[in-house]
């Protein structure tokens, strides 16, 4: 898996941090995008989302630094939208990206 | 002696902090105001200027935009707070309803007490220790 970003202007962002942090970013899984999306004003393909990569730097540090937890035995992690058992949101929280999107660009990984 | 370590303050609602003022006197001060790269029309956060992959806000979402404040303000009431630190005075994330939907606010580095809101699902919601949110959520 390859993590890629590229720093970027982001005129209008009033947040300074998020403005400070605004990337294109793509994850390669193989030969695959994870990041991949389809731009409707164009009708493009692109590889990479735009977006603040502070709330997936907090993520990280967040999860790095915590101590390992387990999922429970006999546990589905991908049930779709349903909801999660509370013993169970610390394991999908540090295996799960859309935890650290903050309203952008959603990456279900 | 080990310093214990403390999961995430980032993801569970915290306790009011002793030295700021009462949880009406700050939710009276706040107001939202959106991020104008989400928007696709015209609204309280300026031009829209919404990216091309960027979650368009829907558009019943940003005519209303008292309501939100007014979520919002709902939400510092019943302490619906981060447990990190304030930012700028202001609690740095609060998690409110809007007809039955959960909603995240996070406060904006730049205007104070200016507030930007996105929808949540099910995983991104909050530690809630003492029942805040599941409480509210049953009235």
């Amino acid at each position: 898996m390859k993590f890629n970003f590229e720093w970027q202007e982001a005129p209008g962002v009033q947040d300074k941090i998020l403005a400070a942090t605004w990337a294109r970013f793509s994850i390669k899984v193989g030969d695959n995008y994870a990041t991949e999306a389809i731009d409707p004003k164009s009708d493009s393909r692109r590889t990479g989302i735009y977006g603040s990569l502070f709330p997936l730097a907090q993520w990280i540090v967040e999860e790095l630094v915590a101590p390992p937890v387990r999922a429970r035995s006999g546990f589905a992690p991908y049930p779709g939208d349903a909801k999660w058992p509370d013993d169970q949101r610390p394991w999908i929280r540090r295996h799960n990206l859309l935890v650290a999107r903050e309203g952008e660009a959603p990456t279900r990984i | 002696m080990r310093t214990r370590y403390q999961r995430s303050r980032r993801r569970k609602i915290g306790q009011w902090p002793k030295d700021f003022e009462s949880s009406e006197a700050i939710a009276s001060k706040v107001k939202y105001v959106g991020s104008a790269e989400h928007k696709d029309h015209p609204s309280p956060a300026g031009p829209p200027r919404l990216r091309s992959d960027a979650t368009p806000c829907a558009k019943e979402m940003t005519i209303d935009v008292a309501r939100n404040t007014r979520a919002l303000r709902e939400g510092i009431r019943r302490r619906c707070i981060s447990a990190c630190p304030f930012e700028g005075g202001f609690p740095k994330y609060v998690w409110t309803w809007i007809d039955g939907v959960l909603y995240e606010a996070r406060h904006i580095n730049g205007p104070q007490g200016t507030y930007k809101g996105y929808r949540i699902e099910d995983l991104e919601r909050p530690d809630d220790p003492e029942g805040k949110l599941a409480i509210w959520e049953l009235l």
